[in-house]
């Protein structure tokens, strides 16, 4: 009995001591829509569209930087290490933008737009709310550049900051970072058509 | 006699295990979690050391909301009991508030004040002329009972944005973390009373170190 008690205190110390101090978590943006729809009302952060179908050919180049580690700050779910591969949801967005479906890689006659996006940043500020409940305050900001034919590069940055809600203490951590991950995204839509209607060149 | 002796023996040196163990565990948490500074985007070349804070506007997020309302109210109850006017948040001009009565005011109010005492303290008061954006996320003060027990914390925490006072350029920003965790009555006695403001001027001298690049106040200049 006392060797058994003795082992027990000795396994929990060493799975306490071996296990990585972080808890890694990547944000999925293969969810069905259903799943997101239901994700964005637990969360209680509004549901970015997926963008309609634009009129025009688009040139889409993601750089690798677009994927990268969320910059947790604050105590409360400071062991979640969460990376957030945005060139997936980013593709997806600016695939749905595009008048074919297929954006091409570089400028060519058929591609009105050339769109690089050079850096994602997430910041993720989590507070403890209550009893065994948590909200995250998640900034996201995409920058890069637009360029039309015979034009020179414009810088452009869209940034979204939103709360939500968290499901448990940080188990939504992730869900919630993509949910606002995805409001930057649709706000470069916004931005990208803006674009279109400012030239006066309805590329979009 | 001999199986009370058994299990005293096995007793201690369980103990004795645990003694050695539990540091281990300790050590294998989050070290990042003690952080009381974390940066978000580094200070602009040639700000750190070179600065002048002219004004600082603090927000207090919804996530904040509750518990800065139940001290605003102990903060008006303060100001009440000292015979003050209620304060005018709406009034332009208003004559500077001693420290004194840094603990009836509004914590949208107070905070700005403590920071730029603490600022003029560090002699931040010539360079590059920057404002300060402070949003606070948390404000939580201590469970008197559960610091007698188990122990509990005051905290205070929030992003600070530094920006160019002419133009509003954003030259950086960081995250401030202040933790003060107390337990027993000599915690309760550590802490002691104007928790709110001791937690501002703490966070206030974070944020000092931040824009000055040095973790020691300067000397103060002999006359």
């Amino acid at each position: 009995m006392k060797r058994r008690a003795r082992w027990s205190v000795v396994v929990l110390t060493a799975t306490c001591a071996f296990t990585p101090a972080r808890a890694d978590r990547i944000v999925n943006y293969a969810v069905d829509e259903v799943a997101a729809v239901r994700d964005a009302a637990e969360q209680g952060v509004a549901l970015a569209p997926i963008p309609a179908r634009g009129t025009r050919h688009l040139a889409v180049r993601i750089a690798p930087a677009v994927d990268h580690e969320v910059l947790r700050v604050g105590i409360a779910c400071s062991a979640w290490k969460v990376q957030n591969p945005m060139s997936a949801l980013l593709q997806r967005f600016l695939t749905a933008l595009d008048r074919d479906g297929a954006p091409a890689s570089s400028l060519t006659p058929a591609a009105g737009m050339l769109v690089t996006v050079d850096r994602a940043r997430t910041l993720s500020r989590c507070v403890g709310t209550g009893e065994m409940r948590t909200t995250c305050i998640t900034r996201v900001s995409i920058d890069g550049t637009t360029m039309l034919h015979g034009e020179t590069a414009r810088p452009f940055r869209v940034e979204r900051e939103e709360a939500a809600k968290g499901v448990g203490v940080c188990a939504g951590l992730a869900r919630g970072i993509g949910l606002v991950s995805r409001q930057a995204a649709g706000a470069l839509v916004d931005e990208l058509r803006d674009l279109g209607r400012e030239t006066s060149h309805p590329v979009l | 006699m001999d199986a009370y002796r058994s299990k005293s023996s096995g007793e201690r040196q369980l103990r004795k295990l645990s003694i050695i163990l539990l540091p281990l565990a300790l050590l294998a948490t989050s070290a990042e979690a003690a952080k009381a500074v974390k940066v978000i985007e580094p200070l602009a070349a040639g700000v750190v050391g070179g600065v002048s804070v002219e004004s600082t506007t603090v927000t207090i997020s919804d996530t904040a909301g509750p518990v800065a309302e139940k001290l605003e109210a102990k903060a008006a109850e303060k100001r009440a009991a000292a015979h003050l006017p209620p304060v005018d948040a709406t009034a332009t001009a208003r004559p500077r508030p001693e420290p004194a009565a840094y603990e009836t005011l509004p914590l949208a109010m107070m905070f700005p004040l403590a920071v730029e005492d603490v600022t003029r303290d560090w002699g931040l008061t010539s360079g590059r002329r920057i404002r300060l954006a402070i949003t606070i996320d948390t404000i939580k003060t201590a469970n008197a009972g559960m610091m007698m027990l188990l122990g509990s914390s005051d905290e205070l925490a929030g992003t600070v944005q530094v920006l160019d006072a002419a133009d509003g350029t954003k030259l950086g920003e960081f995250y401030v973390d202040v933790l003060n965790v107390r337990a027993g009555m000599l915690g309760a006695a550590m802490r002691g009373s104007g928790v709110r403001e001791k937690l501002a001027a703490e966070f206030a001298k974070h944020v000092a170190e931040q824009l000055s690049g040095s973790k020691r106040k300067p000397k103060a200049k002999q006359p």
